[in-house]
C-alpha cells in the first residue's frame, strides 16, 4: 500500500440544467474518487479544502474559460492499480481543471 | 580655525592637521610570514611637527581608525569606535539565514502555497539564485522541484509571481 496525495482544482460552477456550486462539484468528485479507492481495498486519510481561489491565468477546459477554481486535496493509501484507475477518471472528467497525484511514501514507516 | 584646533587637540587617540585633512607618512608594509607580521600603523604630521616643535606622534592601529584618505573631510563623531564599526559593517552584505532549517521543514511541503514560493521568484517569475535566497544546497534543490511542480499543477504562474502574493505584499 502506497501513500498518495491528490491535489485538484475543480470548476467553480456549472451553468447547465441546474446551477451547481463549486462545493457541490468538489463533493461529487471526492465521492467518486473515494468509492474507486474503497472498492479496491484502499484507505482515505483525510481531505483538505482551500476554497474558491482566483487563478493566475484563465484555464480552458472543453471550450470554456474559467478565472476561478476550487482548490481541494485528499490523502489516501492504495495500490498502484487503484491509483491509476482514479487518474483515468479525473483525466476524463470535464469538471476537473487541473490535478496532480503525488507519491508521499512507499510505506507508512517512511513518513 | 582656533575652534577646530581646540576640538582636535582634545582627542587623545591621535593628532591631526589643523585643516582636518590626513597626510600619510611612513606606512609599514605587511610581510608574507605570519609570525613576523608587523603591526600596520600610520603616522600623521601635526602642525607643531611641521613647525619644528617637539611633539610626540601617536601610532594608532588601523582597526581603530576609519577608512579615510588624503583630502577627505571628517567630523569628530567619525572617530568614535561605534562609527568605525558601522563603517566596516556597511561593506559586509551577509546572506539571509535559511528559514527552512530553522523550522525543520522542507520546501516541498509548501508546493501548494504560492505566497511562500513567490518570495523566491523574481518579477518575471524566474527562480532566484542560491546566493540571493541564502538557502542550503539541499533546500534550494527542493525549492526548485516545488516551484516546477506548482507551475505544472496551475498553482503558480510561470512568467510572473502569484496574484495571491501580490495581494498580501505592500509595495
Amino acid at each position: 500500500m502506497v501513500f498518495y496525495e491528490l491535489f485538484c482544482i475543480s470548476r467553480p460552477f456549472v451553468r447547465k440544467m441546474v446551477y451547481t456550486e463549486a462545493t457541490d462539484i468538489a463533493k461529487n468528485l471526492a465521492k467518486r474518487c473515494g468509492t474507486i479507492l474503497l472498492d479496491r481495498r484502499g484507505a482515505i486519510d483525510g481531505f483538505e479544502v482551500y476554497g474558491l481561489k482566483e487563478l493566475d491565468k484563465p484555464i480552458k477546459k472543453q471550450g470554456e474559460k474559467y478565472d476561478f477554481g476550487f482548490w481541494w486535496g485528499m490523502r489516501f493509501h492504495c495500490s498502484t492499480f487503484a491509483q491509476y484507475e482514479m487518474f483515468k477518471t479525473l483525466h476524463q472528467d470535464p469538471s476537473v481543471l487541473r490535478f496532480n497525484i503525488i507519491r508521499k511514501a512507499y510505506k507508512i514507516d517512511q513518513l | 580655525m582656533k575652534l577646530l584646533d581646540s576640538l582636535i587637540t582634545t582627542f587623545q587617540h591621535g593628532t591631526f592637521t589643523s585643516t582636518g585633512s590626513i597626510v600619510r607618512t611612513n606606512v609599514l608594509r605587511k610581510s608574507n610570514n605570519l609570525r613576523s607580521l608587523r603591526f600596520i600603523t600610520t603616522k600623521y604630521n601635526t602642525s607643531q611637527q611641521r613647525q619644528g616643535k617637539n611633539s610626540s606622534s601617536v601610532t594608532i592601529p588601523r582597526s581603530l581608525m576609519p577608512n579615510l584618505g588624503p583630502g577627505d573631510v571628517y567630523t569628530p563623531s567619525d572617530l568614535t569606535l561605534e562609527a568605525v564599526d558601522a563603517q566596516r559593517n556597511e561593506f559586509r552584505q551577509r546572506r539571509p539565514a535559511d528559514p527552512f532549517t530553522a523550522l525543520g521543514k522542507s520546501p516541498l511541503d509548501y508546493w501548494k502555497n504560492p505566497v511562500v514560493l513567490s518570495e523566491y521568484l523574481t518579477e518575471l517569475g524566474r527562480i532566484k539564485h542560491r546566493a540571493v535566497t541564502g538557502l542550503s544546497a539541499k533546500h534550494q534543490r527542493q525549492l526548485t522541484r516545488a516551484i516546477k511542480r506548482a507551475r505544472a499543477t496551475g498553482v503558480l504562474p510561470s512568467k510572473c509571481r502569484s496574484v495571491h502574493w501580490a495581494l498580501q505584499t505592500k509595495f
